[in-house]
């Protein structure tokens, strides 16, 4: 150490080369400290077991009355895990489909197809699904300041106007400018994305500027988690239903980053801020009706699975849709390999077997994802988004299954987080409220 | 000639950088935090029951496009006497079965606890397949797998697969995902993802910094990757769990029965959490012990504290969990429905992994329904093996957790 000490003193040592090779071992290690810091930059991921500066819930649900299906309602819970206060701008997106001659009516592409009654999923005579986020993006934005270490929770459908710390106060802060708007619509499908922002500083947009993040334990990559619970009843027995899963994260680069701060965030891309979307999700999937039998062989049940994507660049700001294609590998148990295709714009929530199919049962037994083809139970699905000219287009996910059995409880459910594979590209974007073409949003319209 | 000695730094810096960068990025490129969503060379499936009334069924895929060989070993973790609770005079058993799968290209397979799966090759037509649907031999559609023996009714434990090559020999090549759903004689589903432990895909057993090939060393970090050192993911400092407070009622549920003018209301909500140690010695049947420490937060900032030693397998509802009184997970303590709670382990303990499960259920008219439950993964943060904290920030220290598999 004396030596290297005596060397950052520019003592005569340098002069030998014994000193040379000390000086090369000396800033060898500064070298390394320095990329050190460049690697962390690379460390971030898009994760649902780990905090993030972005938090999405791609589906978030609303049926107070039971129009659709059984009576539902999603619980939501977010946690600032950090020490410090933080603030977040978060944007509630509201994914329904209306009638063509009815634009109030929420309806579903299954429920037309099927000819369900108007007000439950169908239309009245004449009238086709449009939507969703035809023609704009329909969003609230609505803000909430975490004291350390805080959780919070509230009920979809209902607006939540106070927070436990705005009036009392808590010991490092409060809740001001916390709330929860309702959801627009009962019935109600849609997301909720968080990004994380200063509690006290403003971007040149003149909103609450976007940080990477405070903890540094998380090497400040973000400070926010949650999770989504749609609960379900049964209006004529005791019977009660609930999936859940996690909140998905996109972690920040950190505080070394490029983060302008700016409303324009960029995901992934030679400009990234943040950790760009996966490349490729994979989902274990059962096919679509296949028999499972638990219980030692005495309790049957058929399965159904629902996807839904959202898409990773957004335009809040105009409220341009953004659309993606995607690929689909579909792999059996034989090794087999199928694939299919969709397009979609803003949201897309779609039964497997209606991936290649028309919307609704009719045709679900043709489906590559559909038991009666594949023959096996189970499938692994590699769902690819198609790079567009500026941005990947990439998509996050989340996974539901519904089975129907002979049980008490009949349809029961579960959610599940889909896996995913990370990949460099030309990134994507989040264009927030006061985001502009001129500052580098190129996915406005 | 001489450089200039501000010429002669930036050769320096330079060089370090040519030479480090490109490890820099082969690390960055595949993360070496444990993970729910990305493949891995290790699985692990905390909570796997086949009690009567609740059976798992399995799934997992090899997502590469090479035949994968696995290792897997059920850990049976149901107390020794089934008709008491577990508890100090009643251990975990914590004996394990192991057995063998090999999966073809992307090959995805499924089996149900309670039955296995057989090592028969078979074909349902599509004649056969309403007949199917009562038949348990619907488990063997596809390629066989290998033999997956049933589990004995009344497991309660964990399931871990090691990726292997074909000669049994653990291989880092992150090519296994999977996740389990478990089902109830109600017809309730609930379904997490395995957990995946990352294999250094840069170090082959003849590297001299590798151990033995029977031991799964834990200590692939971001700091020991780019030393291109660490075998296996080192296990996470700290757990991170978002959960409802013991005994609260569920105002989801009251809202939709008070919406649907049906004559029902909530239950109390209870979670129950799993948990296992990191380190596992399957070839002496040695299982690790964990002392924890949780800090529970309530909506209000304020924070509450208990402790408890993980043996082998943890699985109890939070509000079992420490000493019993003012438990600090249940609504009466907490006064807040929403509750956060970090789980870390004291200093010089490996590490935990494991999943949380809801319970809720509604009293419809006097008559209350079977729970419906919701499992979910847990969040993590950091490592146990070089950036071990005490929840709070600070160092403390840490542990290298092993997991010693039988020599094949």
């Amino acid at each position: 150490m004396s030596h290297l000490l005596a060397v950052r003193k520019g003592e005569d040592v340098m002069s030998t080369m014994t000193g040379n090779l000390r000086r090369t071992i000396l800033f060898g290690v500064i070298g390394t400290l320095v990329i050190a810091g460049a690697v962390r930059l690379a460390r971030a991921d898009v994760a649902s077991d780990k905090p993030g500066a972005i938090l999405v819930f791609p589906k978030v649900v609303v049926d107070t009355s039971g129009l659709l299906g059984p009576p539902t309602d999603t619980e939501i819970q977010i946690t600032n895990t950090s020490s410090s206060v933080i603030s977040a701008r978060c944007y509630l997106i509201n994914s329904n489909s209306h009638c063509s001659n009815a634009p109030t009516t929420v309806c579903t592409a299954a429920g037309v197809a099927e000819s369900a009654a108007a007000g439950a999923g169908g239309c009245p005579a004449g009238g086709t699904c449009v939507g969703p986020c035809n023609p704009q993006v329909v969003e609230n934005d609505f803000r909430l300041t975490l004291t350390k270490r805080q959780p919070v929770t509230w009920k979809a459908s209902e607006p939540l106007r106070v927070f436990p710390c705005d009036e009392v106060g808590c010991a490092l802060g409060n809740n001001a400018g916390s709330q929860w708007p309702g959801v627009q619509e009962d019935p109600f499908v849609g997301e909720i994305k968080c990004v994380e922002v200063s509690p006290t500083l403003v971007n040149a947009d003149g909103e609450p500027q976007p940080i990477p993040g405070l903890d540094p334990v998380n090497g400040f990559t973000g400070d926010l988690k949650g999770e989504a619970t749609i609960v379900s009843i049964s209006t004529s027995g005791p019977a009660v239903d609930a999936r859940k899963y996690n909140a998905i994260g996109i972690q920040s680069l950190g505080p070394n980053s490029n983060n302008s701060g700016l409303d324009t965030l960029m995901l992934g891309g030679p400009n990234a801020e943040y950790n760009g979307c996966p490349k490729l999700l994979i989902v274990d999937n059962l096919f679509d009706n296949a028999p499972v039998t638990t219980h030692g062989g005495s309790f049957s049940a058929s399965v159904i699975t629902d996807l839904t994507f959202v898409p990773c660049s957004e335009d809040l700001a105009t409220q341009s849709p953004t659309a993606a294609t995607l690929q689909f590998l579909v792999y059996n148990e034989f090794e087999q390999r199928f694939s299919t295709s969709i397009g979609f714009s803003c949201f897309k929530e779609v039964q497997l077997s209606d991936i290649d199919t028309r919307p609704g049962p009719f045709g679900n037994a043709q489906s590559i994802f559909n038991f009666a083809v594949q023959g096996t139970l189970a499938g692994q699905i590699r769902i690819r988004p198609v790079a567009g000219a500026t941005t990947d287009n990439r998509v996050l996910a989340v996974s539901e299954e519904f089975w129907v059995s002979s049980g008490p409880n009949g349809l029961s459910s579960a959610a599940t987080n889909v896996d995913l594979v990370q990949g460099a590209g030309n990134g994507d974007q989040v264009c927030l409220e006061g985001a502009s073409a001129a500052e580098g949003c190129t996915i406005m319209h | 000639m001489r450089m200039v000695k501000p010429v002669r730094v930036l050769w320096t810096l330079g060089l370090a950088a040519v030479v480090l960068l490109p490890l820099a990025r082969v690390a960055s490129a595949t993360p070496e935090d444990v993970s729910i969503e990305r493949s891995g060379s290790i699985i692990i499936f905390p909570k796997v029951v086949w009690d009567g009334t609740r059976d798992t069924i399995i799934q997992i895929g090899n997502t590469s496009n090479n035949m994968v060989h696995a290792r897997c070993f059920y850990v049976n973790a149901a107390p020794v006497n089934p008709l008491f609770p577990p508890g100090p005079t009643n251990l975990a058993q914590c004996n394990e079965t192991d057995f063998d799968i090999w999966l073809t290209a992307q090959q995805p397979t499924i089996w149900v606890a309670s039955l296995g799966r057989s090592a028969s090759f078979s074909l349902p037509g599509f004649a056969e397949v309403t007949e199917t649907i009562d038949d348990p031999s619907s488990f063997d559609s596809g390629f066989a797998p290998g033999l997956i023996p049933p589990v004995q009714q009344g497991f309660i434990g964990e399931l871990k697969c090691v990726q292997v090559d074909a000669s049994d020999a653990p291989l880092r090549a992150n090519q296994l995902e999977g996740g389990a759903t478990i089902r109830s004689l109600s017809g309730d589903v609930s379904e997490y993802n395995a957990l995946a432990f990352q294999g250094n895909t840069d170090m082959t057993f003849s590297d001299p910094l590798a151990s033995d090939q029977d031991d799964l060393v834990l200590d692939l970090t971001p700091t020991t990757a780019q030393a291109d050192d660490g075998e296996y993911s080192a296990c996470p400092d700290t757990l991170l769990l978002n959960h409802l407070a013991e005994g609260a009622d569920d105002p989801v549920i009251d809202q939709l029965c008070t919406q649907a003018g049906a004559p029902c209301s909530s239950e109390p909500l209870s979670t129950e959490l799993t948990l296992i140690p990191c380190s596992e010695n399957l070839e002496n049947q040695i299982f690790g012990k964990v002392t924890i420490q949780f800090v529970v937060y309530n909506e209000f900032e304020q924070p509450f504290s208990t402790s408890t030693t993980v043996t082998c397998y943890l699985n109890l509802p939070l509000d079992e969990i420490g000493a019993p009184g003012n438990n600090p997970f249940t609504y009466t303590v907490l006064g807040s429905l929403a509750a956060y709670s970090r789980i870390n382990p004291n200093p010089g303990n490996g590490g935990v992994i494991g999943v949380a499960e809801e319970f809720r259920s509604v009293d419809y008219d006097g008559d209350v329904s079977l729970p419906a439950a919701a499992i979910f993964n847990l969040h993590t943060e950091g490592n146990r093996f070089d950036a071990a904290t005490d929840g709070k920030g600070n160092p403390v220290q840490g542990a290298t957790d092993h997991i010693i598999i039988p020599q094949p």
